[in-house]
């Protein structure tokens, strides 16, 4: 008997998701609800069809990764939930995204406020050329907030909810491409989350760092997750099943299998799914 | 079989380990088999063969134990792998506990002061034939990654228990009836005893190979016959 035959009465999408969050099961053993989700999502660039009716659902306050071979989709499904993919020509999509069970999609949204709900890190540190405060004060700074007791209170909530505060607390006027890799990655998280978003997509937050600040990374989305929903992509399969509750597999835009991170890394159901995470694949 | 690992490293490694696995458990079958034919044949030297080479199977579960951590260390292993190689270690103990009960079937041996009456001798072999024959048939389940094999030899230990069972009365109705033979049959009693305990060891074993092949305890109440003699 293989992984793909176990006895089973899920399926690839949509179900299993209901029931892993039926069974109340995230690693936190705390209720849960759904943040994200989609549906029957597919995506477009020109004639290139990119997703195939993905649907999916992602809890609330946990940290979800996505995880797949290059080209699989797991980037451009990141990119549908604060509708970056709108900045690219000729991407087009058919299906919903929801966010606390609104389209996002929905002509009426504003896509700005919709980002700031949604805030997003990528893979390379992108810190402005500014000082360290000002890189995490600048969201604020855009949304008119001029009072400054309230951007110290900020800046600083900010820093300390990324980990960094006490190594720049006293250097907060530097540049913040001066900061080594591992801390212009959590300065560009405090810069997100200074917003106060619900949600925090990393697109391989950690792939261009060393093992240290890449730990340092993890732990942060660990303590994170308490106040906000982190999805995350990654190529590092280890990295999903050290911070993740929920995995996706994802391979060639389909959504292959989501569970939670302990089933699918030890009991995946689809042979896919085993394949890949096993280092057996193509 | 699975399908070969891009790191050709990583089949070696998982490789290396199962035979190892394999050859404790052709040591165990051996020292089974041969502390059986020594007790029919009252071949002390056979007996004492027995329990030198004990320390054969001890040296291999120690290899599977440190190579098993090794492969831990060097592999990040996920899913089926993870399994198996948790499962290895698991086996392992279990093989290594059978070749434990041969050695204390010869050593028990040694010290009859008669050969084995016929009635006795004549369950004790089915008893030591059957529990290799369960080896052999969970091995194979092993080797195949064949789940029904490994429930099929996990669900045939109770002829097992029964003949044990039948041994027992046997042996207390020889105490009974020949005092003088207390001491000898109280050795065979222990020797009965160990070939039942290693045929749990088997169906432990069966246990492992479902739940690496499946990712499923094997659940469900094993047939046992529990009330045939003091546990």
């Amino acid at each position: 008997m293989n992984a793909s035959s176990q006895p089973t009465n899920r399926t690839a999408q949509g179900v299993d998701v209901r029931a892993a969050l039926a069974q109340n099961v995230g690693r936190t053993g705390a209720s849960t609800d759904i943040c994200l989700e989609t549906q029957h999502l597919n995506l477009f660039y020109g004639s290139t069809q990119a997703l195939f009716d993905v649907s999916l659902k992602i809890p609330r306050h946990r940290v979800t990764a996505f995880i797949g071979p290059s080209g699989c989709g797991k980037s451009t499904l990141l990119r549908c939930f604060n509708r970056m993919n709108d900045l690219v020509d000729n991407c087009r999509i058919e299906g919903h995204v929801l966010l606390d069970g609104e389209d996002i999609y929905d002509r009426r949204v504003n896509v700005a406020l919709l980002r700031r709900r949604v805030g997003m890190v990528f893979q390379k540190p992108n810190p402005f050329p500014k000082s360290i405060y000002e890189n995490v004060a600048y969201g604020l700074r855009i949304m008119g907030v001029k009072n400054s007791k309230t951007l110290d209170e900020t800046v600083e909530r900010a820093l300390r909810g990324a980990a960094l505060w006490d190594e720049v607390k006293d250097r907060l006027d530097t540049n913040g491409l001066s900061l080594s890799g591992g801390q212009q990655q959590r300065l560009v998280i405090a810069r997100a989350i200074a917003l106060e978003p619900e949600v925090l997509l990393l697109d391989e937050p950690a792939s261009a760092l060393d093992p240290i600040a890449t730990a340092k990374i993890e732990e942060l989305l660990y303590e994170l997750k308490d106040r906000y929903t982190i999805v995350i992509v990654t190529h590092n399969m280890q990295q999903a099943a050290r911070v993740s509750d929920y995995t996706a597999f994802m391979h060639m835009g389909e959504m292959v299998e989501f569970d939670e991170t302990d089933t699918l890394f030890t009991r995946p159901r689809e042979q896919r799914t085993s394949d890949y995470i096993t280092g057996r694949f193509g | 079989m699975p399908k070969k690992h891009t790191l050709e490293s990583f089949d070696q490694d998982l490789a290396r380990l199962r035979a190892e696995v394999i050859s404790l458990a052709e040591r165990a079958e051996t020292q089974l088999e041969n502390a059986i034919a020594a007790l029919m044949t009252d071949d002390i030297g056979k007996a004492e063969e027995v329990i030198r080479s004990d320390e054969e199977a001890d040296a291999l579960l120690q290899r599977v134990n440190g190579y098993m951590t090794v492969v831990l260390a060097r592999q990040q292993a996920v899913a089926d792998d993870l399994r198996e190689i948790l499962a290895d270690g698991r086996i392992a103990a279990h093989l290594e506990r059978v070749a434990d009960y041969a050695k204390n079937a010869a050593r028990r041996m040694l010290a009859l002061a008669e050969p084995v009456d016929a009635e006795a001798a004549k369950r004790l072999k089915w008893m030591g034939d059957r529990v290799a024959a369960m080896l052999r048939q969970v091995m194979r389940a092993y080797i195949e990654r064949d789940a029904s094999e490994a429930n099929v030899a996990w669900s045939s230990d109770i002829e097992l228990d029964r003949v044990y069972g039948d041994l027992f009365a046997h042996l207390l109705e020889r105490m009974r009836t020949h005092p003088a033979s207390l001491r000898d049959a109280t050795q065979l009693l222990f020797i009965a005893k160990g070939l039942e305990r290693a045929g749990d060891h088997v169906t432990d074993i069966a246990e492992e190979v479902y739940l690496m092949v499946t990712g499923l305890p094997l659940l469900g109440p094993r047939p046992k016959l529990d009330d045939v003699a003091p546990g």
